[in-house]
C-alpha cells in the first residue's frame, strides 16, 4: 500500500518541481564559450551583484583571458614569457621528454605527446588555466567542490579539519584541505599524479609536489588565487606563482557550466581523419 | 581621404583579428600556414561532429586529375554551433568550397576559414559565441 502511494506521490512530486518557474528560466552558460545569447547576457548584465561575504567564495568564475601558465606575467599560447626556477636533473628530463604543441619547444600535435591529445584528465593545476574556462565554488559546511567546465570535472576541498593524507595514492586532482586565516582561504594540496603537465608548455611536476593555494574574495565579484608550488623532486626551490583574478559570472546560481569533456572515442577518430595527416603529411585518411 | 583611411583601419583590424585566433588555438600555428589560404572545390566524405574538435573530410581532384582525400579541422561543436554548424550540416556527397590554412607538412589538410555549402551558404570556420563574437578559445 504504502509502495503504491508513493508510486503515485513520486511523479507528481517530479512533475511540480519541473514545471516550476525555475525550469522555464534561460540557462544562463558562462560566457567564455558557447551559446550565451545576447538575450542571456543582457539578464546577466541586469541581475544585480550579489551581497559580498569575504568568506562566500561560491559561484561560476571564469578569468577571461588570464595567464594560461604557471607565473606571471604571460603571454599567449605561442609568445609565454614565465620564470620558473631552474629545474632539478629529474625534472629536466621530464621536460625534455614532453613534447607540447604551444611554447617554445612546440611540436605539432600529431607528433606531440600532450595529454590532452588524447583526452587524459588535465589534472590540477592545469585544468585550472589551461583552456580559458571557467570553473565553479559550491560551498557545504565541511568541503568546498570545485567544478571545471573542461571535461565537467571536480575536486574537493575539505574545510572540516581533517588532516591531508598521508602517503596516499595519487590522484589527477590530488587531495586538498583548506582553512581560514582570516580573510583568506588557504589550500593545500598533496598526492598527485605525476603523469599530467602544470601547463601548456609541458612544465613536470613530481608526486611530491605540495601546493599552497591562497584564495582572496576582495568583493563581490571579484575572486583571486596565488599558488606556491613546492616540488623539491623537480624544482630547485619553490615557484611563487602570480596572482590570478576570476570573475564573478551572473546571475550568481543560475550560470550553467558547458558540458566540455573531451570524448576519446571521439578524438581518436579526429586524430585519425584530421590531425595525424596533417602533422605526419599522411596525404590519405 | 576620411574614407580611405577609414578602409585602411578596416583592412589592418581585419588582419589583426584573423591572426588572434590562429595563434590562440592549440597547436594551430605549428601544423598549419596560418598566413596562407587555399580554397578546394570537393565531395564531402565524412562530417566528424565530434568533442573537442569537428572534422571535415572530402575528396577532390587535383589538377592533373588526381583524387586526393581532403581534411579539415575545426573547433568544438558547441563553438561550431554558434557559427552555423550543425551535427547533420553535411552528408556524404554534398558538394562544397572550403578554404582554409593548409598543413605545413605539405598533406591534404587544413584548418578551416570558411565553407560554402551547395546551397550557396557561407559558414565560417572560426568558433563563434551565441552573441555573435568571435570566440578565441583553444577547446
Amino acid at each position: 500500500m504504502r509502495n503504491r502511494l508513493l508510486s503515485m506521490v513520486i511523479p507528481f512530486a517530479a512533475g511540480l518541481v519541473l514545471s516550476s518557474p525555475a525550469f522555464a528560466q534561460v540557462y544562463y552558460g558562462p560566457s567564455s564559450q558557447g551559446k550565451r545569447t545576447k538575450e542571456a547576457e543582457a539578464a546577466a548584465a541586469a541581475a544585480p551583484k550579489p551581497a559580498y561575504d569575504p568568506h562566500d567564495i561560491s559561484g561560476v568564475w571564469w578569468g577571461r583571458g588570464n595567464s594560461f601558465f604557471m607565473g606571471k606575467p604571460v603571454g599567449r599560447y605561442d609568445s609565454p614569457t614565465i620564470s620558473p626556477p631552474p629545474l632539478t636533473a629529474w625534472g629536466e628530463e621530464q621536460f625534455k621528454a614532453h613534447k607540447p604543441s604551444s611554447g617554445p619547444h612546440a611540436v605539432e600535435p600529431a607528433l606531440g605527446n600532450d595529454p590532452l591529445g588524447h583526452c587524459d584528465p588535465l589534472g590540477y593545476p592545469r585544468n585550472l588555466w589551461a583552456n580559458d574556462r571557467p570553473f565553479e565554488m559550491i560551498q557545504t559546511p565541511g568541503k568546498i567542490v570545485q567544478i571545471f567546465e573542461w571535461g565537467h570535472t571536480s575536486r574537493e576541498i575539505w574545510t572540516d579539519g581533517r588532516k591531508p593524507p598521508k602517503d596516499p595514492d595519487p590522484r589527477w586532482y590530488g587531495w586538498a584541505v583548506g582553512h581560514w586565516e582570516g580573510d583568506t582561504l588557504v589550500v593545500d594540496s598533496t598526492g598527485y599524479d605525476e603523469r599530467t603537465w602544470l601547463d601548456n608548455l609541458g612544465y613536470p611536476h613530481s608526486e611530491g609536489m605540495h601546493l599552497q593555494e591562497r584564495f582572496h574574495h576582495p568583493d563581490a565579484m571579484t575572486l583571486e588565487i596565488t599558488m606556491t608550488l613546492d616540488d623539491p623532486k623537480t624544482y630547485v626551490k619553490p615557484w611563487m606563482g602570480g596572482k590570478e583574478t576570476y570573475h564573478l559570472q551572473l546571475p550568481k546560481g543560475a550560470t550553467v557550466l558547458e558540458e566540455a569533456y573531451c570524448v576519446p572515442s571521439e578524438e581518436e577518430s579526429f586524430n585519425q581523419g584530421v590531425r595525424d595527416p596533417a602533422g605526419k603529411g599522411i596525404s590519405s585518411k | 581621404m576620411k574614407f580611405k583611411f577609414a578602409i585602411y583601419v578596416i583592412l589592418v583590424a581585419s588582419f589583426l583579428m584573423l591572426g588572434i585566433p590562429l595563434s590562440a588555438h592549440h597547436g594551430t600555428g605549428v601544423a598549419y600556414e596560418v598566413d596562407k589560404l587555399v580554397t578546394i572545390k570537393g565531395t564531402v566524405v565524412d562530417w566528424l561532429w565530434s568533442n573537442p574538435h569537428c572534422g571535415l573530410l572530402f575528396d577532390a581532384t587535383d589538377e592533373k586529375g588526381n583524387l586526393v582525400h581532403w581534411g579539415a579541422e575545426l573547433g568544438n561543436p558547441h563553438q561550431m554551433s554558434g557559427a552555423g554548424f550543425g551535427k547533420d550540416s553535411f552528408k556524404p556527397g554534398d558538394k562544397i568550397t572550403a578554404t582554409g590554412h593548409p598543413a605545413k607538412s605539405g598533406a591534404p589538410r587544413m584548418t578551416l576559414d570558411h565553407v560554402v555549402l551547395a546551397d550557396g551558404r557561407m559558414l565560417s570556420g572560426k568558433g563563434v559565441k551565441g552573441n555573435g563574437e568571435h570566440d578565441d578559445s583553444s577547446y
